[in-house]
């Protein structure tokens, strides 16, 4: 019999939906750094440092590529999630204490979110105890619509608003041969006391661990197998390169209007100036959309994503399917997160700013334990078989490795003298 | 002299045992207790070794060369010997019933502790936190999986702290007593990346126990699997019951789980499907791949049925439809319609409307069951069947006009007739129709 396929018509079509389709996780999840804390602190860098701290940046890219391409091998190796592996082959007590990190950093960091929606509710006039709870109810309604892929969806779209930033780069016509210079050569030489907290806020708000599990669940879900692996290398790579333009263009934007005058950011209207070229009057207007379409939706994937990996790593059931019966822990641990971090982003005379610096600080200390933990089960042939990390891989790894840890305790060591 | 002499009670916590030092009959510390080796055929595993770990190395050692085994401490026999593990040679040990190759014996810890399992009797997949073994004579066997919270506080150091405060909060509180287990018989093992294929998980019958699972059970167990694991398991199962559960499962992994398998099996599977169903799976499929598994599908007709489908968009009445429908003849009467019911009617999802097709496969009238068993005898269903006013769909009406005809005329079943030949193609029933009703 002569089959006479439909599909061939549609071939190329499908085979650009594949390509897209596979394209996705390391698109979304580089994305997810410019949230209200990745802008706030890459604005902050601008405006404090000029192009003094740029270089930090490249190294810190770097270091997130490696690590993503490690979730990337994990997740299509294995098939399964970070926290998952991480109870397979270290035991309960160490995931345990682990995902006790991970939900206290991610209370922070939802509080960043959080604040984040206060602040751009603030410069279009509407107040915080309006935006705030809002938000939070939006993110609880989210579990009870179960779609959290479309809120993905309308958070990357959102998020190319931020590609302002980099046409707005080009409006100011800097100085290209000092950019690159700044860039890409690095001046420790030239680091003060003070701006220790700024590098390690960029480490911490580029490389965080949430994103390491939700970048490797991502994929888990696409289903993609191991002859894919090095598209999906080239998504992660693509993804990270993407969110380097726009972090090191928001630096750029700050460094060149803010840096100047000797102001310092102290509320979302003041980092929304660095958009004036491009925007004009209505650079506030565009920032605040920009800050709030990422904090409401960040607000509301980080603590779902959040309870989906304490009940992965501790063996509760979860989804958003589930009802509250089925799955008491999933539904309690989402909901606490929203309503303690929301609570205490309204909470009057709350030093925001002391809140979200410790939550940096347990972001910093966790990601070193996540990426050991994810280079030692790269090394795990019972694991990874064939496929386990080469030796000089490795090596990389754990100079990467000490690198933060030498960055995370020189920060503590700052804060508390 | 009794091996369990250290030990309180009849239960061994497998996470409290691990860890356990282990020394030699002179006391000399040899390494660290790290896994029991089972053989996981028996109903309820008989312990035939231990593992000791020391640094890197691991050792394996015969159960009977086990003077003592106590919570903190183990005690090995003189006659202790020491095997390399994994082992370059497969030796053979003493069990209790003869000896044992070491090749069946499969690492407990590694395998089941802090894994996933598929509970058989709650019809899901499990978590298991802690291993129960029990004392039997001078040996042991595992009894149960344990998954609840109770297991989590124990193994975490909490449960001490946490007894204390139940019985002063709660003093009814069940936790305090009793604990979630899972009989050892209800516990199915997932493979292991690293274990050969050849190592058997599990109890021999153990493959037949998902065939009298509903297909929707299977489903959620397969949605809950990580992605190795579901291919092991989807693998295992018969054809028809892979098929039966791959219907049920969430439309975004069907594609996937299919592409997972080899071609052959692929295409066998999908042969058993409904063709509606088969087509929406082979629609997602990337081209190459369903050209792949389509060229497998032995059955021309299944082939050609399913063809036809995927011309049309799957959300419509045409994607929708099933081709597989009772059709009559005008001239039947009902001993031959009772006749061919017998012979085909486990194809068919219902045979209660006989659509009545003339030579040309022209839609020509309609009949139930009912109307025909109440007839007289030797009627012929032209006689009684309904010629006018006959609901149907053309197969590029959208679902929500079919819906809306079925619901308003209260139709389970809804014939799709071509619109220009009224060639009778197929018949969509509320089912196709549920899955879009849901996520509207």
């Amino acid at each position: 019999m002569r089959v006479q396929f439909p599909l061939i018509k549609k071939n190329w079509w499908t085979r650009i939906i594949f390509f897209l389709g596979i394209l996705g996780p390391g698109l979304i999840t580089a994305n997810l750094d410019n949230d209200a804390g990745g802008i706030a602190t890459y604005s902050a860098a601008g405006a404090h440092t000029g192009f003094r701290l740029m270089w930090v940046m490249f190294p810190v890219t770097l270091a997130l590529i490696f690590i993503q391409r490690l979730s990337a091998r994990l997740a299509i190796l294995t098939g399964k999630g970070l926290a998952d592996l991480i109870r397979e082959n270290f035991g309960l007590k160490a995931t345990f204490y682990t995902l006790c990190c991970l939900i206290v950093a991610d209370l922070g960091n939802t509080m960043a979110e959080f604040a984040g929606v206060a602040a751009s509710g603030e410069i279009l006039g509407l107040s915080k105890y309006v935006t705030v709870p809002m938000a939070a109810l939006f993110a609880w309604g989210l579990i009870l619509k179960g779609n959290y892929r479309i809120v993905e969806k309308i958070f990357l779209l959102g998020c190319s608003v931020f590609i302002a930033y980099i046409i707005n780069g080009f409006l100011l016509r800097p100085d290209w041969g000092l950019v690159f210079r700044s860039a890409f050569i690095p001046r420790p030489d030239l680091i003060e006391i003070t701006d220790y907290r700024i590098i390690v806020g960029l480490i911490g708000t580029t490389i965080t661990p949430w994103m390491q599990f939700y970048l490797q669940s991502a994929i888990v879900e696409k289903g993609i197998r191991e002859e894919e692996l090095s598209l999906t290398n080239l998504d992660v790579t693509i993804g990270c390169i993407f969110m380097y333009l726009v972090s090191i263009f928001i630096l750029i934007c700050c460094a060149i209007v803010i840096f100047p005058t000797g102001k310092h950011i102290e509320s979302a209207a003041d980092a929304a100036i660095a958009l004036g070229p491009l925007a004009g009057n209505w650079s506030e207007g565009l920032f605040a959309f920009g800050l709030f379409n990422a904090s409401v939706f960040a607000g509301a994937l980080l603590p779902l994503a959040t309870s989906y990996y304490v009940c992965e790593g501790m063996g509760w059931e979860s989804g958003v399917d589930k009802t509250w019966e089925e799955a008491p822990q999933f539904f309690s641990i989402f909901t606490t997160l929203i309503v303690i971090a929301a609570l205490l982003v309204l909470l009057p005379g709350i030093n925001l700013f002391k809140i979200l610096l410790g939550s940096q600080i347990i972001n910093g200390v966790l990601i070193p334990i996540v990426f050991w933990f994810m280079l030692q089960i790269c090394q795990r042939p019972e694991v990874l078989g064939n496929h386990k990390l080469p030796k000089h891989m490795v090596m990389l790894g754990y100079g990467i490795l000490m690198i933060m840890v030498f960055a995370n305790v020189t920060m503590i060591y700052f804060e508390l003298t | 002299m009794d091996i369990f002499t250290e030990l309180p009670g009849p239960v061994v916590y497998f996470s409290q045992a691990l860890g356990a030092k282990v020394y030699d009959h002179q006391d000399h510390y040899i390494g660290k207790f790290s896994d029991f080796l089972v053989d996981l055929q028996d109903y309820f595993p008989q312990v035939h070794g231990i593992l000791i770990t020391k640094g890197k190395q691991t050792h394996f050692l015969a159960w009977p060369e086990v003077q003592i085994f106590g919570k903190h401490n183990i005690k090995l026999s003189s006659n202790a010997r020491l095997i390399d593990w994994p082992p370059t040679q497969w030796a053979t040990v003493v069990g209790a019933n003869g000896p044992i190759s070491l090749e069946q014996l499969a690492p407990l810890g590694k395998l089941i502790l802090d894994r996933q399992i598929v509970d058989t009797q709650g019809k899901k997949v499990i978590r298991v936190t802690d291993i129960h073994l029990i004392r039997v004579g001078q040996r042991m066997r595992v009894t149960h999986a344990s998954v609840g919270a109770k297991a989590i506080l124990r193994r975490l150091g909490f449960w001490p702290m946490a007894k204390k405060w139940i019985t002063t909060f709660s003093p009814q509180s069940p936790l305090i007593h009793s604990e979630t287990l899972i009989s050892w018989r209800y516990v199915h093992a997932l493979p292991h990346t690293s274990f050969g294929q050849n190592l058997k998980l599990n109890t021999a019958n153990s493959a037949e126990i998902f065939e009298n699972f509903h297909p929707a059970d299977l489903a959620d167990i397969l949605e809950d699997l990580d992605g190795k694991s579901r291919v092991e398991f989807f693998g295992q199962l018969d054809p028809e019951v892979a098929a039966e559960a791959l219907s049920e499962v969430d439309e975004d992994l069907q594609a996937q789980m299919i592409q997972d398998q080899d071609p052959e099996r692929a295409a066998e599977i999908l042969e058993h499907m409904e063709p509606d169903d088969a087509a929406d799976i082979i629609s997602d499929l990337p081209g190459k791949e369903a050209l792949k598994i389509f060229a497998n599908i032995d059955d021309n007709e299944v082939q050609e049925e399913i063809q036809e489908l995927l011309a049309y968009e799957p959300d419509t009445a045409g994607g929708l439809m099933s081709t597989a429908f009772f059709q009559a003849a005008p001239d039947h009467q009902l001993p031959e319609i009772l006749e061919l019911i017998k012979q085909t009617a486990d194809e068919y999802e219902s045979v209660y409307d006989l659509y009545v097709l003339d030579e040309q496969m022209r839609f020509v009238g309609i009949c139930t069951l009912r109307e025909l068993i109440c007839a007289p005898a030797e009627t012929r269903i032209r006689e009684i069947m309904k010629r006018d006013d006959l609901k149907m769909a053309t197969p590029e009406q959208s679902w929500q006009e079919v819906m809306s005809i079925m619901y308003k005329y209260n139709l389970s079943m809804l014939p799709i007739v071509d619109a220009e030949t009224t060639e009778f193609l197929g018949v969509v029933s509320l089912d196709d129709l549920l899955p879009y009703m849901w996520k509207e």
